[in-house]
């Protein structure tokens, strides 16, 4: 390993253990890398929302497009919002862009994309394919719309109406169940890999120094606890 | 409580169990084994199936935290499409631009075949701002709305996107994102839905049930999940990676965790019932 | 001055209306002049969009900026987030590609103290699972089984111990939890356009103020 390759390797092992130290409780090391992680990303985000700025809009204007031109200045409104009460308000005029843009582009598909062929592969037919296949058709169509009519505020859940209610309460349990495994899927994976460079060296010599920590905050918590139910018992 | 019930209560107590239960795979791997889900095998099939030559974009939709359980996805989707002679076009429509530099990175780390060169079988067109209202425009014209990749050159020089101005030119869209409901929706509206794209995904464990709709429908082809869709996806594949390595601790932390629920709901029901006959 | 708010709130909702209507026209009708129009628009959002990750790098520094100058809890900690936000902007900018340190810093530093915190949650799942699933009532055993069953099902280790435990889970997978996946998509789809439908009638305060 190069010097540089060593310095990498611990200084990544270093803030990840850091960044952990909060599982025991808060204390200046997280804190410290938590303001480094956000200052981090946040100015990596200006100088990639700038770049693309530069590229594709005050080029393209410097060029004589003239909805780029006019795109720049209306997106520079937005600056305005930290601006007085009186000049805040043009701010929320590029936002009203935006959500025109948007909600014009994805309402018009949404239809067809997230409503009638999903409804399409719900209404599958109950008459083909063997048992467990007509079990498992009829399932998701009573879930479906069950699920549908839980949020639905419009009548008062009684009688038929409240069964339905009850049958998509049960269906949503599942799926919360379900998100649970999965969530638990996916945060194992997140652990791995900061944990790599930490199992091994040079990483694995700051971990004894992290259980070190934790052992004496550990210690100095037991040392308060104690002297806590000293001075209970010396009240009473 | 019981003492079993308290122990496995104290997070002193867990949360060490569980740093042990990931990081000792990592040292010494078991070799547990590994079935393939068919949604991952109809991803691996569908980028398989396209011919030589054709395009593929891959979106970069992630951000750092994120890498984690995407980063082995996306590796081992970049070096299964450039295997296959396939041109990848590496894009991010996301919301917050860490894709673009994470995908510089992976690119800088995987052993890129040396007859694949950048520009000509592979490039990196950056973050696009703008989301669903971009993506529009850049599927209608691609060259006036990338203008540059993310490396700073006019794309109208890199002989990949010679032939390559609007989504009709592109084979296949895949996407690496973490933005479960909101990204993938946004491009089975803009590029399946409308273009008839083929289109597949690569998601994070939590977003995977919200997806997984769009796949019994037939509007995505596959849907990979996390980085156990990358283990997957590694063995059907023959390019090994991390994934697969790390699929032990998957299994130890799993399994510890069951068995912490089934006793503690055990020790609950004996304490119902053994409260009842009292 | 009510009068000069119900002005605004008209015009921003003009604005969103006319411009969702020129895609709804785009949409059903194929005029070269309205698809021109929309094409327009389309790129409009690109550099408003990027100017949106910059206010919020400013927003944020001012923010810092406020706590440190009055001295607020923990304000030392603050001076290093101002410090990492000017050295990631400062090696964006003045770096030339491929920002060999800009990479360095992302992929070594910022990235693992991410990770570490996202995966924080892993612990606390597994710290939480003896307490919370638990089979109280019907709904609680439900949410039992639907979290055994996909761990079974992620676990690569469960159908080597169970090999029954694949075919379960995958059912599970395709079938409840993709019901009440696919409920709470078309809930969130037909919530989309109730949220529109209030924006163009104007009741929507948080956006048109």
């Amino acid at each position: 390993m190069t010097p540089i390759e060593t310095l990498t390797a611990l200084l990544s092992s270093a803030v990840a253990l850091m960044a952990w130290s909060f599982l025991y409780k808060d204390n200046p090391f997280y804190r410290l890398v938590e303001r480094v992680l956000v200052g981090g990303t946040i100015g990596y985000g200006v100088v990639l929302g700038m770049r693309s700025v530069w590229n594709r809009g005050i080029l393209p204007a410097a060029q004589g497009d003239l909805t780029m031109i006019l795109a720049v200045v209306v997106g520079l409104l937005l600056y305005l919002r930290l601006g007085g009460k009186k000049v805040s308000w043009y701010s929320r005029i590029p936002v009203s862009v935006l959500l025109g843009v948007g909600f014009g582009v994805g309402l018009t598909t949404m239809i067809q994309a997230q409503i009638t062929l999903q409804l399409a592969d719900t209404m599958k037919s109950l008459a083909t394919g063997n048992l467990l296949t007509i079990f498992s058709n009829t399932f998701i169509m009573v879930g479906v719309v069950c699920t549908v009519f839980y949020f639905f505020y419009s009548v008062e859940h009684k009688g038929p109406l409240s069964t339905a209610s009850k049958i998509g309460r049960y269906v949503m349990m599942m799926g919360f169940g379900a998100a649970f495994g999965f969530n638990l899927l996916g945060r194992t994976s997140v652990l791995i890999s900061p944990l790599l460079p930490v199992v091994k060296p040079p990483g694995i010599y700051l971990v004894p120094i992290a259980v070190a920590g934790v052992a004496y905050g550990l210690w100095k918590d037991y040392q308060q606890g104690q002297a806590k139910s000293e001075k209970q018992t010396a009240k009473s | 409580m019981g003492l079993i019930q308290k122990i496995l209560s104290d997070r002193r107590i867990i949360f060490p169990i569980i740093f042990c239960l990931v990081g000792y795979p990592l040292i010494y791997p078991i070799g547990l084994p590994l079935d393939v889900s068919p949604d991952t095998r109809a991803v691996y099939r569908a980028i398989g199936s396209l011919p030589a030559g054709s395009v593929i974009v891959q979106t970069n939709d992630v951000i750092f935290a994120s890498w984690g359980e995407l980063g082995d996805v996306a590796k081992v989707l970049f070096r299964y499409e450039l295997s296959r002679n396939l041109k990848v076009i590496l894009i991010e429509f996301g919301q917050s631009a860490q894709g673009t530099t994470l995908a510089e990175i992976f690119l800088s780390q995987i052993q890129i075949p040396a007859d694949k060169k950048y520009g000509v079988d592979y490039v990196n067109l950056g973050f696009i701002p703008g989301e669903e209202g971009a993506l529009a425009a850049w599927a209608k014209d691609i060259h006036q709305v990338s203008i540059k990749d993310a490396r700073g050159t006019p794309i109208s020089q890199l002989p990949i996107m010679q032939n390559v101005k609007t989504i009709k030119d592109i084979a296949f869209w895949m996407s690496v994102n973490v933005y479960g409901g909101i990204l993938p929706e946004m491009y089975l509206r803009q590029i399946q839905l409308i273009y008839k794209t083929p289109m597949a995904c690569a998601t994070i464990g939590v977003m995977y049930p919200t997806i997984k709709p769009f796949v019994s429908s037939g509007q995505l082809i596959g849907l990979m999940n996390s980085q156990r869709g990358a283990a997957e996806f590694e063995f059907l594949s023959g390019i090994l990676g991390l994934a697969a390595a790390t699929m032990d601790s998957q299994s130890l932390v799993h399994l510890f965790v069951i068995a912490v629920t089934l006793i503690g709901n055990v020790m609950f029901v004996a304490s119902k019932y053994g409260g009842k006959k009292q | 001055m009510l009068m000069a708010t119900n002005l605004k709130s008209l015009t921003l909702r003009i604005i969103i209306t006319a411009i969702a209507l020129i895609f709804v026209l785009d949409f059903f009708f194929k005029a070269k002049l309205i698809q021109d129009t929309a094409f327009s628009l389309q790129r409009f959002v690109i550099p408003i969009g990027g100017f949106a990750l910059g206010l919020g790098g400013i927003t944020m520094g001012l923010y810092y900026a406020r706590r440190i100058m009055r001295k607020d809890k923990f304000w030392q900690y603050d001076i290093a987030g101002v410090l990492s936000m000017l050295f990631m902007g400062l090696l964006g900018f003045l770096e030339a590609s491929p920002q060999p340190i800009l990479q360095w810093y992302t992929y070594n530093i910022v990235t693992p103290i991410e990770q570490a915190i996202w995966s924080a949650l892993a612990f606390y799942l597994a710290s939480a699972s003896i307490r919370a699933l638990r089979a109280k009532s019907v709904e609680t055993a439900l949410l039992l089984a639907g979290a055994i069953f996909v761990m079974i099902g992620n676990a690569p280790v469960g159908p080597a111990l169970w090999p029954a435990s694949a075919d379960i889970a995958r059912w599970f997978m395709d079938v409840p939890n993709m019901a009440e996946a696919r409920g709470i998509n078309l809930i969130v789809a037909f919530g989309t356009f109730l949220l529109a439908a209030r924006v163009f009638l104007g009741r929507e305060r948080t956006i048109l103020g």
